[in-house]
């Protein structure tokens, strides 16, 4: 159990920066998933904490040590990779068991480690086989009970189910929060899934670049965008974003020109048939239908708005929409989120 | 189809069997000479069915009193050979390991250097650089000795380039798995690498056997004692100028000399094949 505190932590390989400048604490106990597209430095910033990486700038600090020179093993800290990284030559039992007994447990204490793990993740029975024995779940579960019996301070999982099928990774994606509810040890997640950020996080930190473009709770971050970049990221299908020039045009809104940008979440535009009196509270906006998506509960529509190349997305529950159709997009005001258009942060 | 297909086996079968005559009637024709008088054999009336002398002319081979060159029995020479040989193979297994695994898994300066240093030694052949080992082994007083049959042979740039290869098909992941778990070194080197190995070393053991077991040319230059020759030389000094040659027990040394290979092959072929095809990860 502990903090961790990251201060002016930078990283570069020749001249190349990954890492900019990152502040961040972390509280104890606290699950963090740092999401950001590939190449954004999030698993660099995961494997700096590990001490797999060396820090170039800056400092780490887990509980009050600072960690920053250390060796990985001295920093307890524990990590699970993507593909497991089990040993293949050793029985689940001694992949469990390894890191104790360097930390020369004694053997009795290890043994009873071992089972409590095992009990916890459903892997008694399995403890006598080898990894090659175990499917893709079992796997990552042997690699869960690794990080467990080392009792960290830190968990680090660096996208842990990205190798698993969707239905096991929902199942596993449960898991993992289980455990954590269980054990309480403060952990960093990273992923470049979402939908893992949103179900699993206390907090998500969104990385660009090697740069943090927002930290808040998931809904902080879907609900109140920092910037245009994280609109564009969270939520599927991502935030529609409309010029000011394009917008001034239909929305009634005070000061809305060519420096701001509009931004709309697909799912809550409405869509009316009829030309009808707009009140204060929404616009219309006339819309040509280019395609439309079925995904079963829900249909997805694009298309542009009538005399721009502005395209949107719409996410509409029913599925009465015929292709080419012009129809009226109905938003209200509220929903609007409004950037800056140079740096495109929220106004 | 099936007339085709049923051809096709046929074909297939015969040009093996005319490769397994080749490949194995000399060895026939050696067991075949090895059975007979030596009488016979100089008669030039040889067939290609086994004389009566085969125990006779073995019993004489095997026996401790029986000079198979001057003064030394073929205990001794087999003995020679195993010890050169099984110095070889260990030492090249060893010291390429080791080399391969601080090729991939340190980093040092003039990394790539070393390892190209090594791999330059592929193109060259113990042909071309036996001069200068000869000068070196023979000043660092290595004629007639084990060391000087073996040491010279143990530097490996085919086996280290192998383990290279194994080592750099492990996941990173799996180092760094061990680093956390707090494995240095060469805890990781002899609890993971040395396990995931065996396959590799297995197939490579029998390569280097075999490879230690022929060895000619270099045991011709490095050896003057007689008591220090191993099988293989012994067979070619078995054969005399003078027409005194006893081609029947030439024969006979030289199937004995062939079945240490033949018996490591045998034996290891499951892990060898296991070895060269499939990487436990």
């Amino acid at each position: 159990m502990a903090k961790v505190l990251l201060k002016n932590l930078k990283k570069s390989y020749q001249n190349n920066q990954i890492i900019k400048n990152i502040n961040l604490e972390i509280n104890d106990g606290e699950f963090i998933v740092v999401l950001g597209p590939s190449g954004c430095g999030k698993s660099t910033m995961l494997r700096m904490i590990a001490g797999l990486e060396k820090v170039t700038e800056g400092e780490i600090y887990i509980g009050q040590t600072n960690v920053t020179k250390l060796e990985p093993k001295d920093r307890s800290i524990a990590m699970v990779f993507q593909n497991y990284a089990l040993y293949p030559h050793m029985t689940v039992y001694k992949n469990i068991a390894y890191g104790l007994k360097l930390h020369k447990v004694p053997k009795a204490e290890i043994e009873k480690k071992v089972e409590i793990a095992a009990e916890m993740l459903q892997l008694k029975d399995l403890l006598q086989r080898k990894p090659n024995q175990l499917s893709g779940g079992q796997r990552q579960r042997v690699a869960m009970g690794r990080a467990i019996v080392r009792e960290p301070n830190v968990f680090l999982f660096d996208e842990p189910l990205s190798n698993l099928d969707a239905k096991l990774r929902t199942q596993m994606r449960f898991e993992i929060k289980n455990i954590h509810r269980n054990v309480k040890t403060t952990s960093i997640y990273v992923t470049h899934d979402q939908i893992e950020a949103m179900t699993l996080a206390d907090r998500i930190i969104l990385l660009n670049k090697g740069e943090i473009e927002q930290i808040g709770t998931p809904n902080e971050l879907y609900e109140s965008p920092a910037s245009t970049f994280v609109g564009g990221f969270i939520g599927n299908p991502p935030m529609n974003f409309i010029s000011g020039e394009i917008a001034n045009k239909y929305l009634q809104i005070d000061s809305l020109n060519s420096s701001k940008i509009a931004g709309i979440r697909p799912e809550r535009i409405q869509i009316t048939d009829k030309e009808r009196e707009t009140n204060k509270n929404e616009c219309l906006i006339p819309f040509n239908i280019k395609m439309c998506e079925s995904i079963g509960h829900e249909t997805l529509i694009y298309g542009n708005i009538e005399n721009s190349n502005t395209e949107l997305i719409v996410k509409e529950s029913s599925h009465s929409f015929v292709k080419n159709k012009k129809i009226n997009l109905q938003i209200l005001y509220k929903d609007l989120h409004l950037f800056n258009a140079t740096n495109g942060k929220r106004l | 189809m099936e007339e085709n297909q049923k051809f096709s086996t046929a074909l297939s079968h015969f040009i093996l069997i005319i490769g397994i005559i080749i490949i194995t009637f000399p060895i026939y024709y050696a067991l075949v000479t090895s059975s007979q008088s030596l009488q016979t054999v100089l008669s030039g009336k040889t067939t290609l069915l086994p004389g009566g002398n085969f125990l006779e002319n073995y019993k004489e081979i095997f026996s401790t009193n029986k000079n198979i060159i001057q003064g030394i029995s073929i205990w001794r020479l087999l003995l020679n050979s195993l010890i050169v040989t099984i110095c070889i193979t260990f030492g090249k297994t060893i010291i390429s390991i080791m080399s391969a695994y601080a090729i991939v898994y340190f980093k040092f300066p003039f990394q790539k250097t070393a390892f190209a240093l090594i791999f330059l030694t592929l193109m060259l052949p113990i042909e071309v650089r036996i001069v200068p080992t000869f000068q070196m082994a023979s000043s660092l007083n290595f004629l007639d000795s084990y060391q000087g049959l073996s040491v010279p042979l143990i530097a490996s740039a085919t086996a280290t380039f192998l383990f290279r290869q194994f080592f750099m098909s492990i996941p990173d992941e799996l180092c760094e798995a061990a680093r956390i778990d707090g494995a240095g070194p060469l805890r990781f080197f002899f609890d993971t690498i040395l396990p995931l190995s065996k396959t590799s070393i297995a197939a490579l053991f029998v390569i280097l056997f075999i490879y230690g077991w022929n060895q000619y040319l270099w045991p011709l230059l490095i050896t003057t004692k007689q008591s220090m020759g191993t099988i293989i030389i012994a067979l070619t000094q078995m054969i005399a100028n003078d027409g005194t040659t006893p081609w029947h027990l030439v024969m006979g040394v030289a199937l004995i000399a062939m079945l240490p290979p033949i018996l490591v092959v045998v034996l290891m072929q499951k892990w060898f094949v296991k070895g060269l095809i499939d990487s436990e990860k």
